[in-house]
């Protein structure tokens, strides 16, 4: 076979002899099928490399779909570079052994996005055996059979979201004002929003609730507001532009993370005392911080435990401390990812009450929890954040606790969550209908 | 509750905070509590029986003979290889969650890595002294005198601590790179063979590898041990001890004259012949020159002979010690490596090399560390 219809082969099929050729064949004529079935233009098909990743979106995994193109452009670039390249030289030896080594991990992935694939098809695992050695017989039968129908289609997702409200808040002397307009990533060549049109103001002294379904986009909030994840957004605190002068304002925002990150092996008095060199200011009298890192465990309660180790600590203890840590610094805006998790009503109740009291010193506190039914009395207000038709994160709902029973028609904050998930995650789907609601309500 | 939140003191005020310097000092006196508290201590028991496994090998023929010392030699680089990258490779990884939030919280990333750099310095300081007490006590015969220094204790206990340092770094950098400590416990042994292998101690490696070889802080430390040995100036013993095992091995042969003349001709048989002389005062070579000339020889023309000899006798012909001499000194010369060169100047550059690949990993290790909050949640 003259070389460069061997050049072509593997360019269009990732291999030069003429059973791989009809092999690839066969996978395009199936992957053009499946694709016809699952919403995706069926001549991308056709497309080398690019195919694989089509496939596992119609199989719902996206991630997968990136390193099997990667693989693919690789493993095909590695045999076209082979071509040219005798097997005597050393270094057609180095090319063929990354050509394996990648090869295995384009075959593991192939294997994630086949057993996808079936799940959407509603078929047997069994078909794997089939799928693997010979995966464009397999995409023909799937591609071309009436029987095999896919649950859902990629263009499912493309949706009408919800209009942008465009509606600012205004920027007060005291408290937090929020004006994101939105935050996004760009993956795999592709702009993906996950925030979008976030405006409000919280005055000082209040303890807010943060609400929203799983991948509503809560702690990317939280995370733009303290600054640590910008946005394309104005968060001022205190009449202070955070995004501006965030080498200073960070010490007066504290983030207490959901996981307890602490180290296990050095003392609580040891940890709490290191916090404080961190955080407090320089200038801050080495009696005074001695004072204070005495005054916050007093105030969570950790003095009996002072010289224990932090993996001894109860679950209720660490948490304490992990909030203490940030505590110390005395910040204005305090936010807490899901304090309670890990605790009983009890524990969970005394933890709340003591952040109200913060609260009540004139600080901001905004709190994600999944269980805030138990505690609903201790806040001022609440923000409901869900994703809309495009999977960004919008806002449902900001106001206060009575405000946002009577917007939902719900009485529990957990039925307002299920209010704005979507019907696949067990809600009821109506978070376009509230995003909605709520702009008509900004702009009135 | 409120009472005692009510008297907390103001303490936001936003003013200048503490620097990388102090910072460096908040972290290293944590590691070096926490190397207390937590299981970081036990690398010290097991850099000492690394040790006692090294001194095993090592202590009959390191600095006597030149297989001796290169096994030596390279049993020690290992050892602190291993050594470093045990004792790094899960530091940061395991608390990448803890750096994150440290780092929001206004934590220098360079100074959490100096801290790290301090303290495992110590750590490979301590670990080095103790690789060395046991090699002394197994009785490992040192030379006596040393040569950078005065001491050959400190000379080599230089290059095993730079040797452990410099693979600590390594770890350092693999454990920034990472995420979990799983993914770090399964590059280790990639990089462990890798700095095996391209050493070049003990597998010899084709010339298009050695440029492979080069990025290995391995082969810089086994040289610098090696050198610090003075390899070449050792006797090499294997090809004589090789030879000496075969003394009970049986040569058979059938011999013709026609060897025999065949022999007698060759020139480097001849210069041979010609330095061993008769009692009459003629060579050996004059001997064999008559044989040929007055054809002697020639009434054999056709018999064979067959010989049936052991090495051993040969060898106790041609007298055992010259042999032995003759290729005890064969096998050094062959055995030569100008790496291994007994100079100043050759042990200062592998630690110099050393020095800068442990300088380049922290670097490294602090510009991936810089990159935590772009950590997927």
């Amino acid at each position: 076979m003259p070389r460069i219809m061997k050049l072509l082969l593997t360019l269009l099929f990732g291999e030069a002899g003429y059973l791989s050729a009809a092999a690839g064949v066969l996978i395009c004529i199936g992957l053009w099928g499946v694709f016809k079935k699952c919403g995706v233009k069926p001549w991308r098909a056709l497309i080398p490399c690019l195919k694989y990743y089509d496939l596992a979106l119609c199989a719902a995994r996206e991630p997968e779909g990136r390193v099997l193109f990667m693989t693919s452009v690789l493993t095909t670039l590695g045999s076209a570079a082979a071509l040219f390249i005798p097997e005597s030289n050393r270094i057609w030896v180095v090319v063929g052994s990354l050509d394996i080594l990648v090869y295995v991990v384009e075959t593991i992935f192939l294997i994630r996005v086949i057993i996808a694939l079936l799940e959407v098809f509603d078929a047997k695992k069994r078909w794997l055996f089939l799928a693997i050695p010979l995966t464009g017989i397999f995409l023909v039968i799937f591609g071309w059979n009436r029987r095999f129908q896919p649950k859902w289609k990629v263009s499912d997702y493309q949706e009408q979201a919800a209009s942008l409200s465009g509606v600012n808040a205004r920027v007060m002397d005291k408290g937090l004002t929020v004006n994101i307009e939105d935050r996004s990533v760009t993956e795999f060549f592709k702009k993906k929003y996950l925030l979008r049109d976030i405006h409000m103001y919280i005055k000082p002294g209040s303890m807010v609730l943060l609400l929203g379904g799983s991948g509503a986009g809560k702690t990317t909030y939280l995370n733009a507001v303290n600054g640590y994840e910008r946005a394309n957004a104005k968060i001022v605190l205190n009449n202070a532009n955070v995004y501006e002068n965030y080498k200073k304002m960070q010490y007066d925002i504290g983030f207490v993370p959901q996981q307890d990150l602490m180290r296990g092996a050095d003392t609580v008095q040891a940890t709490l005392t290191d916090a404080a060199l961190l955080r407090l200011p320089i200038d801050y009298p080495a009696a005074l911080r001695k004072e204070r890192v005495t005054e916050v465990m007093r105030i969570f309660g950790l003095e009996p435990v002072a010289g224990s180790m932090v993996s001894k600590l109860s679950g209720g203890q660490r948490k304490r401390l992990s909030i203490a840590m940030e505590f110390i610094s005395n910040p204005s805006l305090f936010i807490l990812d899901e304090p309670d998790s890990g605790l009983d009503g009890v524990m969970a109740r005394e933890l709340f009450e003591q952040l109200r009291n913060i609260a009540d010193q004139g600080k901001i506190i905004i709190v994600i929890t999944h269980t805030p039914d138990r505690v609903i009395d201790l806040f001022d207000d609440v923000i409901v954040l869900a994703k809309d038709a495009n999977r960004t994160g919008r806002l449902a709902f900001f106001g206060s606790i009575d405000d946002a029973r009577a917007f939902f028609g719900k009485q529990r904050m957990e039925e307002i969550v299920m209010s704005v998930n979507r019907k696949e995650e067990g809600g009821e789907g109506r978070a376009d209908e509230f995003i909605e609601k709520y702009a008509e309500v900004q702009h009135a | 509750m409120p009472e005692q939140i009510e008297q907390s003191v103001e303490v936001n005020g936003i003013g200048r905070h503490r620097g990388r310097l102090f910072q460096i000092r908040i972290y290293l006196v944590k590691f070096l509590r926490m190397f207390i508290y937590q299981n970081d201590w036990k690398v010290l028991p097991m850099a000492a029986a690394i040790g006692v496994i090294v001194a095993m090998v090592t202590r009959s023929n390191m600095f006597v003979t030149m297989e001796g010392t290169l096994v030596g030699s390279f049993a020690i680089t290992l050892a602190c290889v291993w050594n470093g990258c045990f004792n790094s490779i899960q530091v940061v990884c395991r608390e990448r969650g803890i750096v994150k939030r440290e780092h929001r919280s206004g934590m220098h990333i360079s100074s959490y890595v100096c801290a790290h750099v301090i303290y495992q310095a110590l750590l490979c300081l301590a670990q080095t002294i103790l690789l060395m007490i046991v090699c002394v006590r197994a009785g490992v015969p040192f030379p006596k005198e040393g040569f950078i220094t005065r001491w050959i204790y400190l000379d080599i206990g230089i290059s095993a601590f730079l040797i452990t340092f410099a693979s600590d770094m390594m770890g350092l950098l693999v454990s920034s790179f990472v995420r979990t400590t799983t993914a770090a416990m399964t590059v280790m042994p990639l990089l462990l063979v890798f700095q095996l292998i391209f050493s070049g101690g003990m597998v010899a490696l084709p010339q298009w590898t050695l440029s492979v070889s080069g990025a290995t802080l391995s082969r810089y430390g086994l040289r610098s041990i090696a050198a610090l040995a003075d390899f070449n100036s050792l006797p090499a013993v294997s090809g004589w001890n090789t030879l000496s095992n075969m003394r009970n091995t049986e040569i058979d042969h059938t011999l013709t004259v026609d060897d025999v003349v065949v022999l007698l001709q060759n020139d480097a048989v001849r210069s041979q012949l010609s330095e061993i002389s008769t009692p009459d005062g003629l060579t050996m070579e004059q001997v064999a020159d008559t044989i040929l000339e007055t054809g002697m020889l020639q009434q054999f023309e056709g018999a064979e002979y067959d010989l049936h000899i052991k090495l051993g006798d040969i060898l106790n012909a041609i007298g055992e010690q010259r042999v032995k001499e003759y290729v005890t000194e064969a096998s050094r010369i062959t055995s030569y490596n100008a790496a291994y060169e007994h100079t100043r100047g050759n042990v200062i550059r592998c630690w110099m090399v050393m020095i800068a690949f442990s300088l380049g990993f922290v670097i490294l290790a602090t510009i991936a560390l810089e990159f935590i909050d772009k950590d997927k949640r």
